[in-house]
């Protein structure tokens, strides 16, 4: 997701990476005990806790405590597994067709047993344009066969979903997906009844019934949203009796009542402020209770191709060499790695060491950048125009990075005009093609795989849009696109992951849209009474791992 | 009177009128779209063009505003893209924790204020008219948002009297660090003018006949000096209701206090525009019912107001 997600990933070379980082349970090894409530500080109120319309790692936060899907992460790594399903899935030859047996002592809150039929009804109400939900229209859950007809309105029940017997669910895709399972595991995937929807009218988002280990006791909006142990849970009980969200508390006072023992945790869906970090780091009590893992995103920033003067692609390599990534990294306090390609570092096909342009141990290459101008037609009888940088105001170094560019580049004989925007303006902006020429970008997961790196924000597809893109290069290759397909459906892991690393050559080493800059370190803070708390590489907040000693 | 009355009332639903075309106007020059905050930033321009739809977000402008207006004459607010719920009890939902702290904090104006404004105006050009300027100089210039930091981290860190910040069910120690923040402010106020007005008082002739025939000082002031001084500080009340809200959505934040300011905050970051407007008008009819209410007052304040 874009920005104010966070995420994480665990894989292959993302692996060392952790271990680096140290990636461990704050607290002792002391024995888990039984009891007691967590409270957390969040800033927002929750949007919603209907899985088929949340879309932001605040009601993610709460909706993995929840529900449950077919398929989950085990334990804190990206791997899949099963979860409600009783096993993975069997997969025809041609890939096109996933057969689900499910547990059969899963049941909701309410009391009742999960079938496949609910599975059904929670993912064609998830389509259906009337629950408002943002995966109507063909994000992910598009390759259904007849998944198109419920969100055109020519259809209410999804063709390719079939319930075989109330334990066997069979999904049909129109062609391969080899990050189906992925999207399977996405909360949209959650499994919700048909009757408590009915219950609750119009607002099944403040009264939601699941089969997650806990309940929603209490929401007062604005105040305070409690939720309980659920005693029908069919998996490990959570060692938590009660979980409190003290709703509305900024991040500075957050810290201050963690400090005090008035909260255990500070918005765990995002990342720690930076003076918050500095603060915390050199605390006697607290600098060992940090706790970091990499997040699976990259910042970059976008070049329109198709604007002047970004459309000539030797002024694209000379940026792609001009920007101090080290400088990023200093400016959040260590808490990132360069990054030189597409891919995010825990990721399968990140390659650690990706440096196609040669570039020296700053992210730079100044002197071949000023000749990449120069052979563009820029110097000193034709200067290069001063360009507008186009960032989002989203958190107190925002304004920090974006200098840091801007010093950069007059380093380089560039002038660059700041241009910071509300986060809503910034996406109206960068998402109109011939609107914005230079920006400073950033995707975070949706889900650890290549694909949602470049399906959503380096196609043809996502470049031909009138407004809202997500391309905000408006970059399109159709070799890229071709190769894309195949990966997607590219049965073999390695010739897919072989796949998406020509993906990235032709995007890294040969047209330029993006200059890759970075990817981040989640970096999370718990109190002193917490014991258990880790980082999931996917979901913002695992409250099962967790328990407390001490306070009530 | 009564005509005087009527008068009113219509020129507040004609100042209504005009507050919900500017705000209207004003949610629709803002850039960005309301339905891809509300599917999320990820989301492909083909969902958000969906729920642009089912938003009404695609229809004419003016159908949207003539639909809008007509659906408040109906006091219906419509409902919040953010929480899918509708706008009007969202707001009097959260209004009486605001109204709480609106009036806890007018309570410190007046408590804080006007003892030094007289005791300043009763001593002009002492150590004490000086101290009290100083005072009031401070609590003025301080921006409400660092003052209210400060008490956070002095009462409720340093040394830990008071919660840091929350509602607590309103009790008087969750309540006590964010009306003192927004009553400061007031107060500064309220005690220069208050000295203002004294001083142009207390030299009059009825002033010194009062005191010429041995009343004493404190019936002076109480019943013959601050009766003339209201009038003053009553207006500038009503007018204190727009500086209020303005304060509590700052104070609401820092203090997680959760009124309607906390929530008009979140519904601008997240471009919820029914709600937004919603809470605008819902302002606007306090601010305006507050200045009718005042000028009525007048007339029992001041018997030789007559409308």
């Amino acid at each position: 997701m874009r920005f104010h997600v966070r995420s994480v990933a665990a894989f292959a070379a993302g692996l060392m990476l952790l271990a680096a980082c140290g990636n461990t349970s704050s607290g002792t090894s002391d024995t888990p005990v039984s009891g007691g409530t967590l409270n957390i500080a969040m800033k927002d109120d929750f949007k919603t806790l209907d899985p088929a319309v949340a879309y932001d790692t605040d009601s993610w936060s709460v909706e993995r405590a929840l529900y449950n899907g077919l398929l989950d992460y085990q334990g804190f790594t990206t791997q899949l597994g099963p979860d409600i399903a009783a096993a993975m899935p069997t997969i025809s030859s041609d890939g096109k067709t996933y057969t689900f047996k499910l547990r059969t002592d899963v049941k909701f809150s309410n009391g009742r047993t999960v079938t496949a039929d609910d599975f059904k009804y929670s993912f064609e109400r998830m389509l259906n344009p009337k629950t408002q939900g943002p995966m109507t229209g063909g994000s992910f859950w598009g390759s259904i066969t007849g998944a198109a007809d419920v969100y055109s309105g020519k259809a209410t029940q999804i063709s390719g979903i079939k319930v075989i017997d109330p334990n066997t669910l069979e999904i049909d895709l129109d062609s391969p997906n080899q990050s189906f399972l992925n999207v399977l595991a996405m909360p949209f995937g959650f499994v919700i009844p048909k009757e408590a929807v009915a219950a609750a009218g119009t607002d099944f988002a403040h009264h939601p019934v699941g089969t997650g280990p806990f309940t929603l006791a209490t929401w007062t909006p604005g105040q305070l949203l409690v939720l309980k142990k659920n005693p029908n849970y069919f998996g490990k009980a959570p060692y938590l009796n009660e979980v409190d969200f003290q709703i509305g508390v900024d991040a500075q006072v957050g810290f201050l009542r963690m400090q005090q023992g008035q909260a255990d945790l500070v918005q765990p869906d995002i990342n720690m402020p930076s003076a918050q970090y500095i603060q915390l780091s050199t605390d006697p009590t607290f600098k060992s209770r940090i706790v970091k893992t990499p997040n699976v995103d990259i910042w970059y920033l976008g070049m329109n191709v198709n604007m002047k003067p970004f459309d000539n692609k030797l002024v694209r390599q000379a940026f792609n060499m001009i920007v101090n990534k080290a400088n990023q990294i200093k400016v959040l306090n260590g808490r990132g790695v360069i990054n030189n390609g597409i891919q995010a570092p825990p990721m399968p096909g990140f390659v650690p060491s990706y440096n196609p342009l040669s570039l020296d141990q700053n992210g730079q290459s100044l002197d071949k950048a000023k000749a990449l101008l120069t052979q563009a037609g820029y110097g000193p009888s034709h200067p290069f125009p001063a360009q507008d940088l186009v960032y989002p105001k989203a958190n107190a170094d925002s304004d920090n990075l974006a200098s840091a560019i801007q010093q950069d580049f007059q380093s380089a004989g560039i002038t660059i005009n700041l241009k910071g925007l509300s986060f809503p303006a910034f996406l109206d902006v960068t998402g109109k093609p011939n609107t914005t020429a230079l920006s400073y970008d950033g995707w975070i997961q949706d889900f650890p795989d290549p694909s949602d790196f470049i399906d959503p924000i380096l196609t043809c597809a996502a470049a031909n849009v009138t407004a809202n893109g997500g391309n905000v290069s408006f970059y399109c290759n159709k070799q890229l696109d071709t190769l894309d397909n195949q990966a997607r459906g590219d049965t073999n892991p390695a010739d897919r992951l072989k796949l998406y690393q020509q993906i990235q050559d032709i995007v890294a080493s040969q047209d330029f849209p993006w200059v890759p800059m970075y990817s981040t370190l989640q970096t999370s803070v718990s109190a002193t009474r917490v014991h258990g708390y880790q980082l999931h590489p996917v979901w913002p907040l695992v409250l099962t791992s967790i328990w407390v000693t001490g306070g009530k | 009177m009564t005509r005087y009355i009527i008068r009113r009332l219509a020129w507040m639903v004609l100042v209504l009128f005009g507050v919900a075309v500017v705000t209207f106007i004003i949610a629709f020059l803002v850039p960005g779209d309301p339905a891809r905050l509300y599917a999320g930033s990820n989301a492909s321009p083909a969902s958000v063009a969906i729920i642009h739809h089912q938003l009404g977000l695609d229809r004419p402008v003016y159908v949207q505003f003539v639909d809008y207006l007509w659906r408040v004459l109906h006091l219906d607010f419509g409902y919040s893209y953010r929480y899918s719920a509708p706008v009007l009890p969202a707001i009097l939902q959260r209004f009486p924790a605001t109204a709480e702290l609106a009036v806890a904090g007018v309570f410190v104006e007046v408590v804080v204020g006007l003892p030094i404004g007289i005791l300043a105006a009763t001593r002009p050009g002492s150590i004490w008219d000086r101290i009290t300027m100083v005072f009031t100089f401070v609590t003025l210039a301080a921006p409400p948002f660092w003052l209210g930091l400060i008490f956070l981290y002095v009462f409720g860190a340093l040394i830990p009297i008071f919660p840091l910040g929350g509602y607590g069910a309103g009790m008087p120690q969750y309540l006590f660090l964010p009306a003192l923040t927004l009553g400061l402010g007031g107060a500064g106020y309220y005690a220069r003018l208050l000295r203002a007005v004294l001083l142009d008082i207390l030299p009059k002739d009825y002033i010194r006949t009062a005191n010429a025939k041995g009343v004493t000082p404190g019936t002076v002031m109480f019943r013959h000096a601050l009766p003339n001084a209201l009038t003053v500080l009553i207006t500038q009340l009503g007018m204190d209701l727009g500086y209020f809200l303005a304060g509590v959505v700052v104070i609401e934040t820092v203090f997680a206090w959760p009124g309607i300011g906390k929530q008009a905050v979140d519904a601008i970051f997240n471009l919820d525009i029914p709600l937004v407007m919603g809470t605008v008008l819902f302002g606007a009819l306090l601010i305006v019912t507050a200045n009718v209410a005042v000028d009525i007052a007048y007339t029992f304040i001041d018997p030789r107001v007559r409308y």
